[in-house]
């Protein structure tokens, strides 16, 4: 009663400050009720069953399972934080409850002991694989464990240690390693120790296990060999130990140990496991309550947080007065406890907490209930949350990667939190890491994943934080085998000279063996850069960086693990007196058609010419000046400059700004040039690149306008405003005169590769993929020299069709590609081999068929040219990259098979099929069982003796671009294909590249 | 240091089974000739349910080996010997965090086990005397003393960075080897007065084994369906407790036998009715086995003879109220060490794989009247 009269003071504090409900005597922060304060408790779901073991799964679902109470723990499910919804997953076949528990590096969870009766444990082990949602049994441990805890160890082992085999033998004395790379158990038979139930275990900085109670002692077990414990120090608090306290590592190597023992203790003291000697217990401040059977979280933000628990004594002493449910939140930096707001449910035994990707800290259980709540920290309350736009779902440890945010300016510190497993007050899977040293641009931050002992490879939620407020978390995974960053290749640059003098511009990178963290160099100094594709970057080149004539090197540079600096291109810088023009933009007034904007970009109309030129894709508004007067329909916008005094005119460059929902660009647009008081338009008008006339959803795109030689005394960009508001956006524009007409010459191309490289004499006719730059509509490519048939895919990108004659014979054949005149000229030529027939050199026979899909009009988000199945380009494992692949997404369905292959004028002999399959996306992309048919007589037959390797998953693996090589007894027919059963809620495959070769 | 009281008086709560039995289910239950009725001792209540228990075994006297958390809030185990009258604490180094007793013997003696700061350690203890740590194989860091004959002789296990080896103990404390199957770690778990040790031997599984007075080792065997075994204990005349162990769910995950060595033959005991799963824990001269089973009401305590076969000792005690779910040890007038729980009112009696946790554990002595 007593405890309902103190909720209802706080819910309404203020009146009751009036009415003197102050005289209630109680903790009085409790009564502050501030969310931004105190935090904020809700009611989450009402799970089926009071959860003893719950999980934070890769997918951001939640795993539980039950115990106690008759309920078998052999029934887990999952909950859907974005549903809402309870699903049944797989069994393992026996109870796990009591077990222990955490994630393997590869996101699968690694179960050890359960439950046959009170203290009687099972000597079972599994692995729950979520994307498969299925368990696979692991030998058996050597004795029964029940109530064990498990640790996961720098190499992707575990050990496990403790847990009760049954009423006449005790616990289990022998720790031991299960070994990831065998599956097998190895015994510490030199490190045995009689330990409590589920005792609290940490990876030490040193690379041995520390024991930090609940004992008293506390102690090291080195896990090499047959093992060895050392003591290292006792507890400050000594008085009792902590059973069913709790601890956590806040920090790597730093620990929080709190509560716990009989009768309960408020009592909570750390430990620094980096310092050098011997690591010693500090008493820190005590917690406002004692409390037992509490569990303790450590937030995105470093603080922990402690929910729950009894200050009776006794093993869970539930009675009225005892259950403590206020939380508590212990700052590291000062090591003070702030009391938060109270639940509403009592969290003791059997009660859970964990932390959510959205920065809430959910709280489950103790026996009896299934009532869960939410808990708010007050970062939720002290300002907007930053974003994550993109992450990538792999890191390698300690390797540079990059997070688009559009709040990059105010991204102080970056967190990692590892995917909670928790039971009976124990997180088995703790692992924190947090950053300050961030690298920031428009687009985003640069940081280094942790490579730290105490951080070991698996899942964790990423946070971004801004002056303490989280984001939403990105799941991403720490991964030892995550590929070493590549030596770049820097085939091209575009633009490749600019005019000494000249406003800066974005330099276009193409080649090979980009990421996120590649930055673009100009003699030997970062540029901002922009990650457009693991073959281009982009670059801003500021006018300071072409003030002079000469040249610059630009190269591109990848950070280690790995990575290197690529081979420099040339960038010339010419002149100013040979007639190239300087920026006439300083000298003129500005003039708009709006000039008080009443939109969100800059209200200083100066940016169009303050020499900063964002990044294409940046999202700033505030770099850019916008023409949003209200919602309005003006059918023109313009922008521009008057001078006092004639000028000539020949060029205008213009960066457009953002485009918003509304508008932002022109529907169409010109040039005019002020003469005798009248907006004449220029002649000879040519836009480079061509420009939109429309939304292109890409914001801060530089465009060249150049025209016939004009005087006049203004000069503006005059057009059609677009978007329902009617208005145009610029980030900049730079006028010139007294340049020579540009020259319409087709340029030089220049090719760097071709795919394939090699073909069979005596093979069918293929299609080559011709990857260069400066090619057009008008550009051949030639086979030794005779055109064929080319097809223009991209300036950078041919396709020409290699009849079989070409390959009738084993030799070598020049590839070259040709522009004609004006201008153009022959690039340098590729050597393609002809194979001898009898020289065993499989052969691709993927270009000499046609492409065969289910879905022949896919309306994802993957490419939509079918041809990039077979176009040579193999992107990394784990790219994100939807345009190099093609998925055969068309709407939600429940399609129950999918396939895609080729088929071919002649009956061809097959034996092997190469498949890379591209995205996995969150609702399909993925075969749930796949086979490999050949067409026979019309009839399509499955292969015999297939063989994949590696084994297909079957399922989501979360993992993209995945190659699998399928082997399979030879075999004939008119065409082949994939074939099996889609996965994901929209039933679809995705595919990056797929080989057949007849072996 | 004067030994502990039970928690409830002794005298108050000992309970004679058949008198309660005639309060609540008349007629009275009689007395055959192989299954006696008991008087049921409540000698303990296990109120920090939490925590890692030890209950073994009983000898001739009635007093009980074991260790869990009590008394001292720095430890999490403390061995002791509990007898009727209480607790008798075993002392040991105040330094150490757990320590159990495993067995005695009609002559006061006492073996178990107890952590140093690194290692747990075997000890013997005589009420004559201190606590002895045990010597272990040459090399080796730690190990477990799980029994001790009338002779002094105890057997166990010394590990190391060798494995887990089976080994025995003189009274003088001398340590000796008792060589595994080959390639397998091994445990010595029991120990008659004649020197036959039985225990484990684990190569892929667990292997039975019996060390005869201490000689070489011989593989009991196990069950047809059955991969694995274990043999706990074994009387004077040659009679082994264990089970066949199996790889999966009931009714091959474990089961009851008894090898009769000198017949060279084992016996699948069964399991209690509606149960798959069984476990021999400990056997006596006459023949009595003791252990746990699976039934149609949850894991109950059973006793088996050869001529009764398995009952649920709950149907033999009828205590109203009260759960026994181990046998844990015979002694050799046939009195029962058992653990067990109250029944809660709310509590269903059919079907449960768990009992709940939150329920204290009592320890009962079920002494033995033909």
């Amino acid at each position: 009663m007593m405890r309902s009269i103190l909720r209802l003071c706080k819910r309404f504090a203020f009146q009751l400050l009036l009415i003197g409900c102050i005289w209630v005597p109680g903790p009085p922060l409790a009564f502050a009720g501030v969310p931004s304060v105190n935090g904020l408790w809700e009611k989450g779901p009402n799970f089926p069953f009071f959860p003893v073991h719950i999980h934070l799964l890769p997918n951001g679902k939640l795993m539980i399972w039950p115990g106690d109470e008759g309920i078998s723990g052999n029934d887990p499910r999952s909950w859907d934080p974005a549903t809402g919804l309870i699903t049944q997953l797989s069994k393992p076949g026996y109870d796990i409850f009591c077990s222990g528990h955490l994630f393997l590096p590869d996101g699968r969870l690694f179960v050890a002991g359960g439950h046959i009766q009170n203290s009687v444990g099972l000597n079972d082990a599994a692995i729950y694989d979520p994307a498969a949602d299925r368990w696979t049994r692991q030998p058996d441990m050597n004795l029964g464990r029940w109530y064990p805890t498990t640790q996961l160890l720098p190499n992707g082992d575990v050990v496990v240690i403790s847990g009760d085999v049954n009423t006449s033998t005790g616990a289990n004395p022998l720790p031991q390693v299960w070994q990831s790379a065998t599956g097998t158990w190895r015994n510490l038979t030199n490190a045995q120790l009689k330990l409590p139930l589920y005792p609290y275990l940490f990876l030490a900085p040193n690379g041995k296990v520390f024991n930090a109670g609940p004992s008293i002692q506390t102690r090291y077990l080195d896990t090499a060999g047959t093992g060895d414990w050392t003591f290292v120090t006792n507890h400050v608090f000594t008085s009792r130990s902590r059973t069913y306290g709790s601890a956590v590592m806040y920090q790597p190597g730093k620990i929080l140990s709190l509560g716990g023992g009989d009768p309960p203790t408020a009592v909570a003291e750390v430990i620094d496991l980096n310092v050098t000697g011997t690591p010693r217990w500090r008493s820190v401040a005590q917690m406002t309550h004692a409390r037992r059977q509490m569990n303790a979280t450590v937030l995105p933000d470093g603080q922990v947080l402690v929910t729950g628990g009894t200050k009776g004594a006794g093993f869970n002493n539930s009675s009225p007065g005892n259950p403590i449910f206020a939380a508590e939140l212990w700052n590291p930096s000062t090591e003070k406890w702030t009391l938060m707001e109270e639940a509403s449910v009592p969290r003791l035994y059997h009660s859970a907490a964990i932390l959510m990707p959205d920065g809430r800290v959910m709280t489950t259980g103790g026996n009896g209930y299934t009532q869960t709540e939410f808990f708010s920290p007050p970062y939720l309350f002290a300002g907007s949350r930053p974003q994550i736009t993109r992450a990538p779902s792999n890191v390698g440890r300690g390797q540079r990667f990059f997070i688009e945010t559009p709040d990059a300016g105010s991204i102080d510190a970056v967190s990692f939190n590892r995917l909670g497993s928790v039971t009976h007050t124990t997180d088995m899977n703790q692992g924190v890491f947090r950053t300050t040293a961030i690298t920031r641009s428009d687009s985003g931050i640069t940081i280094t994943a942790p490579n730290l002992t105490t951080v070991p490879n698996g899942h964790y939620m990423l946070f971004l934080l801004s002056k303490g407020v989280p984001s939403i978390a990105k799941i991403v995974r720490l991964d030892a085998s995550a590929t070493n960053n590549p030596v770049p290749v820097l085939a091209s640059i575009t633009p490749t000279s600019a005019t000494a003098g000249g406003g800066g511009f974005t330099l276009t990178a193409n080649g090979s063996g980009f990421n996120s963290a590649s930055q673009v160099r100009w003699n030997g100094q970062d540029r901002p850069t922009t990650f457009v594709s693991s073959t281009q970057l982009r670059a801003s080149i500021s006018a300071s960086d072409i003030a002079n004539a000469g040249t610059a090197q630009v190269t591109v540079f990848n950070p280690a693990p790995g990575g290197g600096t690529s081979a420099a291109q040339t960038f010339t810088i010419i002149s100013g007196d040979t007639g190239a023009s300087k920026n006439l933009a300083p000298l003129g007034n500005i003039i708009a058609r709006v000039p008080e904007p009443t939109g969100g970009g800059s209200k200083n109309i100066e940016i169009i010419r303050d020499g900063v030129k964002p990044a294409v894709g940046s999202t700033s508004s505030l770099q850019q000046y916008d023409t949003y007067d209200g919602a309005n329909t003006a059918t023109d916008d313009w922008i521009g400059y008057q001078f006092s005094s004639t000028q000539n005119f020949s060029r205008v460059v213009f960066q457009e700004g953002r485009h918003f929902g509304d508008g932002g660009w022109f529907t169409r647009l010109t040039v005019q040039v002020l003469q005798n008081g009248s907006w004449v338009e220029v002649s000879g008008l040519s836009v480079t690149p061509t420009y939109p006339n429309a939304n292109n959803n890409t914001s801060y795109e530089t465009y060249t306008l150049q025209f016939t030689p004009v005087s006049g005394n203004g000069i503006r960009i005059y057009g059609e405003p677009g978007g329902n508001a009617d208005f145009i956006s610029v980030g900049e524009i730079e006028v010139y005169g007294d340049e020579e007409p540009p020259s319409s010459s087709n340029p030089v191309p220049s090719l760097s590769t071709m795919t394939p490289t090699s073909a069979t004499a005596g093979g069918g006719g293929f299609t080559l993929t011709a990857n260069g730059s400066g090619f057009n509509s008008a550009s051949q490519v030639r086979w030794n020299g005779q055109d064929r048939s080319t097809t223009f895919v991209s300036s950078t990108q041919l396709r020409a069709a290699i009849p079989a004659s070409d390959i009738a014979a084993a030799g070598t054949a020049q590839v070259t590609v040709f522009n004609p005149s004006p201008g153009g000229g022959t690039s340098a030529a590729q050597i393609f081999t002809i194979t001898s027939g009898d020289s065993g050199t499989p052969e691709n026979l993927a270009p000499l068929g046609n492409i065969i899909a289910r879905v022949a009009t896919p309306t994802g988000g993957g490419s939509k040219d079918i041809e990039i199945i077979r176009d040579g380009v193999k992107p990394a494992v784990g790219s994100t990259n939807s345009l190099q692949q093609y998925d055969t997404y068309d709407g939600a369905n429940t399609a129950t098979e999918d396939w895609i292959g080729y088929q071919f004028s002649a009956s061809q002999n097959f034996s092997r099929v190469v498949f890379q399959e591209g995205r996995h996306f969150g609702d399909g992309g993925w075969f749930t069982n796949l086979t490999v048919q050949v067409l026979q007589a019309g009839a399509w037959v499955t292969v015999s003796d297939l063989s994949v390797t590696p084994t297909y998953p079957n399922a989501n693996n979360n993992t993209t671009y995945e190659t699998y090589n399928m082997q399979f007894a030879p075999v004939s027919g008119t065409a082949i294909r994939i074939f099996g059963e889609p996965g994901g809620s929209a039933d679809f495959i995705s595919v990056s590249e797929i080989e057949v070769y007849g072996e | 240091m004067a030994s502990n009281r039970l928690r409830q008086g002794c005298a108050l709560c000992t309970l004679l089974g058949t008198a309660l039995l005639a309060l609540h289910h008349a007629p009275l239950l009689a007395a055959s000739a192989e299954m006696p009725v008991y008087e049921v001792y409540e000698y303990a209540s296990i109120e920090d349910y939490g925590t890692s228990v030890v209950i073994r075994n009983i000898n001739s006297f009635r007093e009980v080996a074991g260790g869990f958390k009590r008394g001292n809030p720095q430890k999490h185990s403390q061995a002791f010997i509990l007898t009727e009258n209480g607790f008798e604490d075993i002392p040991n180094d105040p330094g150490t965090d757990f320590s159990t007793s495993y067995d005695l013997n009609d002559r006061n003696e006492v073996v178990g086990a107890a952590n140093t700061l690194t290692a747990l350690r075997p000890f013997r203890y005589s009420r004559q005397g201190s606590p002895q740590l045990l010597t272990l194989l040459p090399g080796d860091s730690g190990g477990i003393a799980y029994a001790i004959n009338d002779q002094g002789e105890a057997a166990g296990y010394s590990s190391g960075e060798n494995g887990e080896q089976a080994a025995w103990w003189s009274r003088g404390n001398k340590v000796s080897l008792l060589r595994g199957l080959p390639e397998s770690n091994s445990r010595a778990l029991g120990i008659n007065d004649n020197g036959d040790i039985v225990g484990t031997s684990t190569t892929d599984f667990d292997h039975a084994v019996i060390w005869p007075n201490k000689g070489q080792v011989t593989d009991l065997g196990t069950l047809p369906g059955f991969t694995g075994s274990e043999a706990l204990s074994i009387s004077n005349n040659g009679n082994i407790a264990g089970s066949a162990i199996g790889t999966q769910a009931a009714p091959n995950f474990s089961r009851a036998v008894l090898w009769k060595w000198n017949e060279q033959t084992i016996l699948d005991l069964g399991a209690l009715e509606q149960g798959g799963d069984s476990r021999a824990i400990d056997v006596n001269d006459r023949g009595q086995v003791v252990g746990a089973s699976t039934s149609g009401h949850g894991g109950r305590a059973f006793i088996w003879t050869a001529n009764e076969g398995m009952r649920d000792l709950n149907s033999l005690v009828g205590l109203p109220g009260v759960i026994l779910t181990e046998a844990l040890s015979i002694n050799r007038q046939g009195d029962i060490l058992a653990i067990g729980h109250e029944q809660d009112a709310s509590e269903h009696d059919a079907g449960h794989d768990h009992q709940d946790h939150e329920r204290p554990r009592k320890i009962y002595v079920l002494r033995a009247r033909l």
